[in-house]
């Protein structure tokens, strides 16, 4: 486990619910069980995140909302013409779902404590009503870890699933929490270092906020290291660009070739 | 128009008739009326006005959780079983609708919409702080 900080989310855990009725358990010899993860998403034009019960789902492949659901809580849905079909094996036989695949942003805790996960979800066009929204491993598992325990617990009687956020935060952060002050340097960290003593330099952060987007953007492709070096090439020329529009003079940018050079020279390893 | 127990009962939360059928309402399946009571309803509830008693228990729960609880030492908390009973009920009232509730100061979940129609209709009438307040969840089929 990475080690905690309050950038990360707090560890949450959820009760296994029963999800047959008594005379299905009787009749199958065993209770069903399933878990809902609330999730609190953002949502557009609204100033508090709105909520969203999912079934998690470890055999799911993709995370999944209805489109309909989705619009009427506000969550920023992909155009139409990002529509393509998917086929996907179930236990009922292959099937096949019109999508649009997007991203949803939000917290497992009530608090809105730590960063907001980002993760990639398919929203289902004409999705069968009462459709439940899952959350799916694709995406999503490789930021938290999800814990099944069915042992007995007084106050979880059939059990529980404890969800760690495991993400890797970024350097910069740890490095001015104290938290990894005897980490190895990471390369990146001298790279990025001129552009954010820069961005620093740049107060109110809000009045330069773009920037300050791109320049963020920038730094999770490289320190997540499964970034696209075409998107990181952009960033960097979106840069200097967006300081155009502020009037701050090129000059303050001049290394930026370089610096796009080393970011590549960074990918390649 | 369908029978629908959380609207029809504004001072419960619902209620269970083991014939009561679980139809799924067409899409403009609401009247002005119904929508009416269902918004002042919702709006009440989140503003904690109004206070609905508690689900009635499903027939024969007590007597389930005695079979897979009843060796455990300790037992369950008082917590859990209200929980897993609740759960079965509003599983039992919804039959796999979505559903639409908030969580009242007591801790209890209290079913505001059930289906699409009127969660939807819902969503779009309350204000953004009500809707903060709003979860919306699946159903399990019973």
């Amino acid at each position: 486990m990475p080690p905690s900080t309050g950038l990360r989310q707090p560890t949450q855990k959820v009760l296994l619910q029963s999800s047959s009725t008594d005379d299905q358990t009787a009749l199958l010899g065993v209770v069903g069980l399933r878990t809902r993860l609330t999730l609190h998403l953002e949502a557009m034009n609204r100033p508090r995140p709105t909520s969203l019960a999912f079934v998690v789902d470890s055999g799911a492949s993709y995370s999944l909302i209805s489109l309909d659901l989705a619009q009427s809580r506000r969550i920023a849905i992909p155009p139409p013409e990002s529509e393509t079909v998917i086929l996907l094996r179930t236990p009922s036989g292959p099937t096949s779902m019109l999508v649009r695949p997007g991203r949803i942003r939000g917290w497992w805790n009530e608090e809105h404590r730590g960063y907001s996960f980002d993760w990639p979800v398919l929203f289902r066009v004409d999705s069968p009503r009462g459709m439940p929204s899952i959350l799916g491993l694709g995406g999503v598992v490789k930021t938290c870890q999800w814990l099944f325990d069915g042992t007995y617990a007084p106050e979880s009687p059939y059990g529980s699933l404890t969800l760690n956020d495991t993400r890797c935060v970024r350097l910069r952060f740890l490095l001015e929490e104290g938290e990894v002050s005897t980490m190895k340097r990471n390369p990146v960290h001298d790279v990025r270092k001129p552009i954010s003593e820069l961005l620093n330099s740049l107060d109110p952060r809000i009045r330069f906020r773009k920037l300050h987007g791109i320049a963020n953007a920038l730094a999770m492709q490289i320190e997540d290291r499964d970034c696209h070096k075409y998107a990181v090439a952009r960033l960097g020329v979106a840069m200097p660009a967006t300081a155009e529009l502020y009037g701050i003079d090129d000059q303050a940018f001049s290394r930026r070739q370089e610096l796009q050079c080393d970011y590549c020279s960074i990918l390649a390893r | 128009m369908p029978h629908n127990p959380v609207l029809d009962s504004p001072l419960t939360n619902g209620s269970i008739s083991p014939s009561l059928p679980s139809p799924i309402p067409a899409r403009s399946g609401l009247s002005a009326e119904r929508s009416a009571a269902l918004l002042a309803r919702a709006k009440d509830i989140i503003a904690g006005r109004l206070i609905p008693d508690p689900l009635p228990e499903s027939p024969g729960i007590r007597e389930f959780l005695h079979r897979e609880f009843g060796d455990k030492v300790p037992p369950p908390t008082h917590e859990a079983i209200r929980q897993i009973i609740e759960h079965d009920s509003i599983q039992r009232l919804a039959r796999g609708r979505l559903i639409a509730y908030s969580t009242i100061a007591d801790g209890r979940k209290v079913v505001l919409a059930m289906g699409e129609d009127e969660i939807f209709y819902l969503l779009a009438e309350l204000s953004d702080d009500e809707d903060a307040r709003v979860i919306v969840s699946d159903t399990d089929p019973c």
